[in-house]
């Protein structure tokens, strides 16, 4: 029995993979399998060596040998010099014979299952946490009072929470079916189309905006978002997560304010202009009512002192003369003041050109005397505006046109009408005399300021047209250069929000 | 009794200028009593009697509110010209009001004499001839 398995005992020994070796009671090697040397990665010549076993490497093993205890089932790693780690698991053995006594230690390999195992629980722990951020996004997603939507790189919505259903009126299904591109404001596309392509080129990882984004109702509605990007591990895009909040209220709220704050600036401004013409009123009342007042208060003083008839009688012209000045005075600022409480005048569509011709037609003795010429350039041809005031304003400044011409200079007015931003302008030029702007500048439009001596004004006219325009939200203004002409310009603002760009000067 | 020679009363007010002449003729302390309607007419009068003293005006009554040149303009003039240094030109300016205003544009002028209120009445005016005249000596 025995030589019968002696016979095979080599073939069984390397075919068994645990690998083992024994040792006598003296410790010297006596035995070893083809799998040993395998998974200790040496020779024969290695195992029977003493020295071997004296190097680090093994020395977990060789204490075993030495201690020879029983054992099964223990693990152990041996750390090779090329820093691979090879973990064992071993058993260890009492031999006994007849005669001897030895011990043997058996191991198998398990690297490769600790690894696995290792890794098996790694993932647990990834799995783990995964769930639970999905648990919190899950919550953050369905709870959210922010609408948060889910939209693939093809601007599909892939999936919405309830507050963006909420938020835009739409269904889950229905936004499912509808590419985002189609429920933002036509005005904002291009904009946000900007910015994912600026995410997709990895040029920026997150964005905010303010955006119209159409309800399901059909009426646009305002929205802050925040838009970010999730990627494959591959580096394609993956979704946008995108998060919106209306805030259509607030931007009512904000243009609202905004309205209040230019009604308010406009309101200061009139203010500020109605203080300006009180100042002026004051100036006149003192100037050209009280000054002629207290001469007539002079003059009754004076009066029982004359006792020569002919002094007596033209003291009493000269106050007769004052009194009616005074009279003057009054009707003017009575003419001023209707104008200001009177705003209901119609305002209709004027034509220019007929009111031009037809007023230039009332000057016509000056005209033919002074051989005066008219030249029209009219880019805008009516004027809404209140016809009366529309034609008080063309007769003062072709009148002063026709008056203040030079010596032997035939005049020669224009008359231009044009747009510009926000107003029409209406400007009346002329190649008269001039007036010395550094000295009369912020005079012109005085009430009784005459420039020009021996001519027929009065001082009345562009003071009264100028508090008219003023009245309607316009403004008036002169260029010019003496000896060469002036140019009158009226603005007539075309969309009544017009205190705001008046001229604030004077 | 000493007269002043020269007194100009520049205003535009018709009935003002009737009023002061009748005042200072019947005082009888001025010789020569000059009208001028605004400030132009009064600057040209008095540049182009530099040179000759004796027509140049002692005193000044010089309305504010005045077409052409007015009371403040005139001063801005004046203050250029090169008055002889022995020639002392009393300048009152006149006013239909106390315009806080005009109050301050006054005090930029420290050579005029004074800030008057309309009207003025003949005490006043007699003051303030009494006042230009040399000392009484006879």
């Amino acid at each position: 029995m025995i030589d019968h398995a002696n016979h095979w005992w080599s073939a069984i020994a390397n075919a068994i993979e645990e690998g083992y070796v024994a040792i006598d009671l003296h410790g010297q090697v006596i035995a070893w399998n083809q799998s040993a040397l395998k998974i200790l990665h040496i020779s024969e010549t290695q195992i029977q060596d003493t020295a071997y076993w004296k190097s680090t490497v093994i020395q977990p093993l060789a204490v075993m040998l030495q201690e020879r205890q029983d054992f099964s089932g223990k693990e152990i790693s041996l750390h090779f010099e090329r820093g691979s780690t090879t973990w064992l698991r071993t058993n260890g053995r009492h031999l006994i014979t007849d005669t001897d006594n030895g011990y043997i230690l058996t191991f198998t390999d398990i690297t490769k299952w600790i690894d696995t195992n290792k890794s098996e629980r790694e993932l647990r722990h990834t799995k783990d946490k995964l769930e639970e951020s999905q648990k919190v996004f899950e919550s953050v997603f369905n709870y959210s009072p922010t609408g948060i939507g889910l939209i693939g790189p093809d601007g599909k919505w892939m999936d919405v929470n309830e507050s963006l259903m909420n938020t835009l009126g739409f269904t889950r299904e229905e936004l499912k079916a509808t590419d985002i591109a189609d429920i933002i404001h036509p005005d904002d596309r291009e904009s946000a189309v900007n910015q994912i392509i600026m995410m997709l080129n990895g040029e920026i990882n997150t964005y905010r905006a303010e955006r119209r984004y159409m309800h399901k109702d059909g009426h646009y509605i305002w929205v802050f978002l925040a838009a970010s990007l999730l990627w494959y591990a591959d580096g394609t895009p993956r979704f946008f997560i995108i998060q919106m909040v209306d805030v259509t209220e607030l931007k009512h709220l904000n243009t609202e304010a905004q309205t209040k704050n230019i009604i308010l600036h406009a309101t200061s401004v009139d203010l500020r202009q109605k203080i300006k013409q009180l100042q002026e009123f004051n100036r006149i009342i003192a100037h050209n009512l009280g000054g002629p007042a207290t001469a007539l208060v002079a003059s009754t003083d004076l009066l029982p002192e004359i006792t020569e008839e002919n002094d007596r009688s033209r003291l009493l012209q000269h106050m007769k003369a004052t009194a009616e000045a005074i009279l003057y005075t009054l009707k003017d600022l009575k003419q001023v003041l209707d104008l200001k409480e009177n705003n209901e005048v119609p305002f209709t569509e004027c034509d220019l050109e007929a009111l031009i011709q037809q007023k230039w037609g009332l000057l016509n003795p000056l005209i033919e005397k002074k051989k005066a010429a008219l030249y029209l350039d009219l880019q805008v041809d009516t004027i809404f505006y209140g016809k009366a005031y529309l034609e008080n304003i063309l007769f003062n400044l072709l009148n002063n046109a026709l008056i203040y011409t030079r010596p032997d200079v035939p005049p020669q007015i224009h008359v231009s009408c044009r747009k510009e931003e926000k107003e029409i302008v209406l400007e009346v030029r002329d190649n008269g005399m001039g007036i010395d702007l550094d000295k009369h500048g912020t005079q012109i439009f005085r009430y009784k300021k005459i420039f020009h001596r021996g001519l027929s004004g009065e001082g009345v006219g562009l003071f009264m047209i100028r508090n008219q325009i003023k009245t309607f939200g316009g403004n008036i203004k002169a260029k010019s250069e003496e000896g060469k002409g002036s140019s009158f310009f009226v603005y007539f603002n075309n969309n009544r929000e017009p205190i705001l760009k008046q001229d604030e000067q004077d | 009794m000493n007269k002043i020679k020269n007194a100009c009363i520049v205003d535009d007010d018709d009935l003002f200028q009737f009023v002061m002449r009748q005042h200072f003729e019947r005082l009888g302390m001025v010789e020569n009593i000059h009208k001028f309607s605004d400030g132009e007419q009064a600057l040209t009068y008095i540049r182009s009697n530099l040179q000759q003293p004796d027509l140049l005006p002692e005193l000044i009554l010089l309305d504010v509110n005045m077409p052409y040149m007015d009371g403040w303009q005139f001063m801005r003039e004046f203050v250029k010209l090169d008055i002889p240094a022995d020639k002392k030109i009393k300048i009152y300016i006149l006013s239909s009001s106390t315009h806080e205003s005009d109050l301050q544009k006054a005090k930029e002028f420290p050579v005029l004499a004074g800030y008057l209120v309309k009207p003025l009445s003949k005490q006043t005016i007699q003051q303030l001839l009494s006042e230009l005249l040399p000392a009484h000596t006879d």
